[in-house]
């Protein structure tokens, strides 16, 4: 099922070129995402994904900049650091972390967490909130007493999940996920993704995915972006660009994933 | 199973509970009227009666330690508790925000730590004229630069933390962040360096007592004390090593706590 088609434009990049003090890391990008639409962005290590993501949420790292091109958010150009500030603010934009142990403060448990970034200016009391959550958690196999633990008691892949429920308990106009399964075995991937495509449909959220997995790519992916050193090498409807891939880079991608061109209905987990 | 740093830090809280308590109810704990004079036993060595002597107006020195202990103890904690804040404060805000103020007002803690903290203490007392609340002032002039250079070298390396950003996209103020995330990360060496200038702040409020620039004559301040004694060192010793001996008890403890407190936090990361 592939939702999301709408025209109108959520987020639009133009033309944007991102530097290092060194070397280009991402060059021309162009891209649209519509509110509800999934894009995944698929590469190589190094390949600039991670990147693209920092400079939609305005995370750019010092001495990384972008030279050239515009962002526009809702049709509104994104120019200034205010510009971000007003949209985190809103919760119209969430980024979840490749690091997810380093994104969550080693003072609090999870639970304190997630109250103090998205179940304080809820409408919820602590009580129902606390029981939220731990639905919510359910979903990604999360026990409640796992909410109760520091971040740093949990394992990899618990706090990856984590990481995915500020996203399930108060879902943004725009999710930014950087590698959100990369700690979890095939199984749990999938109920974590099935958890994020549930969260779509009904909260009309849109998604850029980044990932090296071209299983949970296809898994998700409505729109698809294949990025090599800072360029595109390929991007459009992902069914299209899977059953028929036009660049030699997508396809020995999907050959080491150990998946023929075509291959629409296999699904991860599976 | 308790740890062992951690029953030595309740074993150092006690002995400072015991100190703080001693301070408080030395009205209880006094067998002589510590300011009442009785020039007849003048100078008595310490005895069964006078555990640590009298002085030269037959004053009890065990009493007027004792007394003392109020003034110079609850003053050196104002003086640490006000440098501490102040500094802290401005390293948090210096290191979460750098720019031109912050460069500032860090370069201007860097003056401040330039000079000998004493020596300068003594010029601050000097102009502003003695008494025990211009010598507080005067070392927390001194003392508050160290306290801006730590909070901010704590701060400087969170800020671009993957959780403090985390935070600032969930809506978070730069004050709940400031206050929330990264001061109770970096209270713990502020807090431990605290304890450690309590003990020094002691002996440098009694040092500018001693140079007549902090609490004067006849208030029962330990350094002050000590300074009205100094002539009397050969004769009758004991009268200045019983104050001396309020300061080494108290700065023993101040250290042993300071020491517990940093191996406590340490253990618990």
């Amino acid at each position: 099922m592939r939702e999301g088609a709408a025209m109108e434009k959520l987020l639009e990049l133009q033309n944007v070129t991102i530097q290092s003090r060194t070397r280009p890391l991402v060059s021309h990008l162009s891209l649209t995402v519509s509110p509800g639409e999934i894009l995944v962005i698929v590469g190589a290590s190094g390949s600039g994904k991670t990147t693209i993501l920092k400079a939609v949420a305005g995370l750019l790292p010092k001495g990384i900049t972008r030279t050239e091109g515009s962002l526009f958010f809702h049709d509104k150009p994104l120019l200034h650091r205010s510009d971000w500030e007003r949209r985190w603010k809103n919760h119209q934009i969430q980024y979840v972390f490749q690091d997810s142990l380093s994104s969550f403060c080693p003072i609090y448990s999870i639970r304190r967490q997630l109250w103090d970034a998205v179940g304080k200016d809820s409408s919820l009391n602590w009580r129902e909130f606390s029981e939220l959550a731990n639905e919510r958690a359910a979903l990604l196999e999360l026990t409640p007493e796992a909410l109760d633990l520091y971040p740093q008691e949990l394992s990899g892949g618990m706090v990856q999940r984590a990481g995915l429920l500020f996203t399930m308990l108060r879902p943004p106009e725009l999710v930014l996920a950087d590698e959100p399964t990369s700690a979890v075995d095939s199984t749990t991937q999938k109920k974590m993704a099935d958890a994020l495509l549930r969260v779509r449909r009904y909260h009309h959220m849109a998604m850029i995915l980044v990932t090296h997995d071209m299983r949970l790519a296809r898994y998700m992916a409505d729109t698809l972006l294949v990025l090599k050193q800072g360029e595109v090498q390929e991007t459009g409807p992902a069914e299209a660009v899977l059953a028929s891939p036009k660049s030699a880079y997508t396809m020995s991608m999907l050959e080491l994933a150990g998946m023929d061109s075509g291959e629409v209905c296999h699904v991860i987990g599976s | 199973m308790i740890s062992s740093r951690k029953r030595r830090f309740q074993s150092c809280l006690v002995l400072v509970v015991l100190l703080l308590l001693s301070c408080l109810c030395w009205q209880w704990l006094v067998p002589f009227d510590p300011y009442a004079q009785d020039l007849g036993k003048a100078l008595r060595p310490p005895d069964g009666v006078h555990l640590f002597g009298t002085d030269r107006y037959g004053r009890d020195l065990f009493s007027r330690v004792l007394a003392g202990g109020q003034l110079t103890v609850f003053s050196a904690l104002a003086v640490v508790l006000t440098a501490s804040v102040t500094g802290s404060l401005i390293g948090l805000i210096c290191g979460y925000r750098p720019g031109k103020t912050a460069t500032l007002l860090l370069r201007l803690a860097d003056v401040f730590l330039a000079f000998p903290s004493m020596v300068f203490a003594i010029a601050v007392a000097g102009i502003l004229g003695g008494g025990t609340f211009n010598a507080g002032i005067a070392i927390v002039l001194v003392a508050w630069p160290k306290y801006t250079r730590l909070a901010c070298s704590t701060v400087l390396p969170l800020r671009h933390e993957p959780f403090i950003e985390a935070a600032r996209m969930s809506g978070c103020t730069d004050g709940q962040i400031l206050f929330q995330q990264i001061l109770p990360l970096a209270v713990g060496p502020l807090a431990v360096t605290a304890a450690l200038d309590v003990g020094t702040v002691i002996a440098e409020l009694a040092g500018l007592s001693f140079l007549g620039l902090g609490t004067a004559p006849p208030a029962a301040e330990w350094g002050s004390m000590m300074s009205g004694s100094r002539n009397l060192l050969q004769s009758a010793p004991w009268t200045v090593l019983a104050p001396g001996l309020g300061i080494f008890l108290t700065v023993a403890v101040c250290q042993l706590f300071a020491d517990a407190l940093r191996d406590y936090v340490d253990e618990k990361g």
